[in-house]
């Protein structure tokens, strides 16, 4: 069942056009990855998604439910979790505050106190840290927290925006592995790479994305295939597109 | 008139200042908002102990809390919930013009002149302790201060409304994300800053019996000032600068020469001017908007 149907959608941010009739798909247990350079609009499909960001035209379904008026409220009611580019975790709050906020829509407080516990075995810096302030966490605890307050909600669909960016290889490991174990526990998952390697050892499908349209689809190994990648970010030799991914050149 | 008489009194007064420091505080942290009709939440609560001149006080006193509160609720649904994502600046004037409206709509219907309510005369009674005249009000101000300040910290820091309020004075967009009702938190802290407001209104008009419909300007005017030296945003900073404020004015009312009484004010702002030379973010500096308390 498709579980997220994005059909022509189009975001405009003043006279840009971020978004433009894009159409994307996940279905139920999927993990879909967008790949693409800085500003070719992956952020801006997440957050018009989240419904943060209004859409100039299109539709967004869930479950074939059209959610396009919907408030982000209602959104987030109905499974949808941001981990945002930025992280946003919210520095002057507690570890332990920032992960019971996630659960602002839950009313199994029960529940949601197991939940708690899940996270903090998922990742024990955060249970040493919990009554501290979330502004003192490194940048790698800040996108663990920002990860487990995501999955307070206990989304139906978890959407990631560039989860390694910024921090180092090893800790990247620990956060990929985090998004394998939660794929296999079977939620849907939309995930924004710039790194192509990275998300290929994850994802079941990709969608590389260009200047806010998507170019390319497959399966990471139908795209690893022939420099099928490479073609089609670097096939009208944009010089800025070259800086920003040099990871994917060893993507074959 | 000794030492500690005086403590007493710029205690009392810097109380009402605080309070009305911190009720404008809170909404500034928690939505930016420079709130100028928080005078005429005051204001509007002295009419209604006009209109329920004679009731039992604690009646009188639930009427004005209700009316308040609401009032203030309507205040945010009516005007500012339509600006919410307007810059500071446009935030700030919409207020000004509210407080206008407000002010003038209440000389449409109570007249522009002083009217006398005689609210709860035995508290206003003063007695005498070791040879200082306190009056009761006097220490029911101090008390207020002290209560209300520490509830709302206990508040602010460990209720799930408390960090929700946090979490939308931080960021607001990502509190959203995570499902906080923005629109409630902010409802809150409307009804909180009420609660603050009403407090002042009833200390006030006991204390001196009368109102205008222009009262709630000068409190606003100095509630302002002691929210800018404590620090804007910071809910302490507020309280230390309402204390400041009026401790600095009935010093000043003690040792000013009688010529040079009537410029008082004109003492305390200049003082608030070298506060600030020497402090530019006020005497509790803050990054965030609303700091843990």
């Amino acid at each position: 069942m498709r579980h997220l149907d994005v059909v022509g959608l189009t975001v405009i941010y003043g006279a840009v056009r971020a978004v433009a009739n894009m159409s994307i798909h996940l279905d139920e247990g999927e993990t879909v990855a967008l790949i693409g350079p800085n500003g070719a609009g992956k952020s801006s499909l997440l957050l018009t998604i989240a419904g943060v960001v209004p859409a100039r035209s299109g539709s967004i379904k869930l479950r074939g439910e059209d959610i396009g008026s919907a408030s982000v409220e209602q959104r987030v009611g109905s499974g949808i979790s941001v981990v945002p580019e930025t992280r946003d975790i919210f520095a002057k709050l507690s570890v332990h505050e920032n992960l019971l906020i996630g659960a602002s829509l839950r009313r199994d407080a029960a529940v949601v106190k197991t939940d708690i516990d899940r996270m903090y075995s998922l990742f024990p810096r955060l249970a040493e840290r919990r009554k501290q302030m979330a502004g003192f966490l490194s940048g790698g605890e800040q996108q663990m927290l920002a990860i487990g307050r995501a999955l307070m909600a206990r989304p139906k669909l978890l959407m990631l925006d560039e989860p390694s960016l910024g921090l180092a290889p090893i800790i990247t490991d620990k956060v990929y592995e985090t998004i394998a174990e939660l794929k296999k526990s079977g939620t849907s998952i939309l995930l924004v790479e710039q790194n192509a390697e990275r998300a290929f050892g994850v994802c079941d499908r990709a969608y590389i994305i260009q200047a806010g349209r998507v170019t390319l689809e497959g399966s990471p190994e139908e795209l690893a295939k022939g420099g099928l990648v490479e073609q089609a970010l670097f096939g009208r030799a944009a010089a800025g597109i070259v800086r920003t991914s040099p990871q994917v050149e060893t993507a074959q | 008139m000794t030492f500690l008489q005086m403590l007493i009194d710029a205690a009392s007064v810097g109380g009402l200042y605080a309070l009305t420091a911190i009720g404008i505080g809170l909404i500034f942290g928690v939505i930016g908002l420079v709130n100028f009709a928080y005078g005429e939440y005051i204001m509007v609560g002295a009419y209604v102990l006009l209109l329920t001149a004679g009731f039992y006080w604690p009646v009188a006193v639930l009427c004005v809390l209700v009316f308040v509160v609401i009032f203030a609720l309507a205040s945010d649904w009516l005007v500012f919930r339509q600006v919410r994502r307007a810059p500071p600046e446009t935030l700030m004037i919409v207020s000004f013009g509210l407080s206008f409206m407000i002010q003038y709509f209440y000389v449409m219907l109570f007249g522009s002149l002083t009217r006398t309510v005689n609210f709860l005369p035995e508290i206003s009674r003063g007695f005498e302790v070791g040879g200082l005249r306190i009056a009761g009000v006097s220490l029911l101000q101090i008390g207020a201060t002290l209560v209300l300040t520490a509830a709302l910290a206990i508040f602010i820091n460990f209720t799930r409304i408390g960090y929700q309020m946090r979490a939308v004075s931080e960021n607001p967009r990502m509190a959203r994300l995570v499902g906080v009702n923005s629109n409630r938190i902010i409802a809150a802290a409307f009804a909180i800053s009420a609660l603050l407001a009403v407090t002042v209104t009833v200390l006030f008009v006991a204390q001196t019996g009368s109102m205008t419909p222009f009262f709630g300007v000068s409190l606003t005017m100095i509630g302002f000032v002691a929210t800018v030296i404590g620090g804007l945003g910071s809910l302490p900073g507020c309280a230390l600068g309402g204390f400041l404020v009026g401790a600095l004015t009935t010093l000043l009312q003690m040792l000013l020469p009688p010529d040079l009484q009537p410029f008082r004010e004109a003492f305390v702002f200049a003082a608030v001017i070298v506060v600030l030379l020497v402090r530019p973010r006020g005497l509790i500096a803050v990054r965030s908007s609303l700091e843990r308390v």
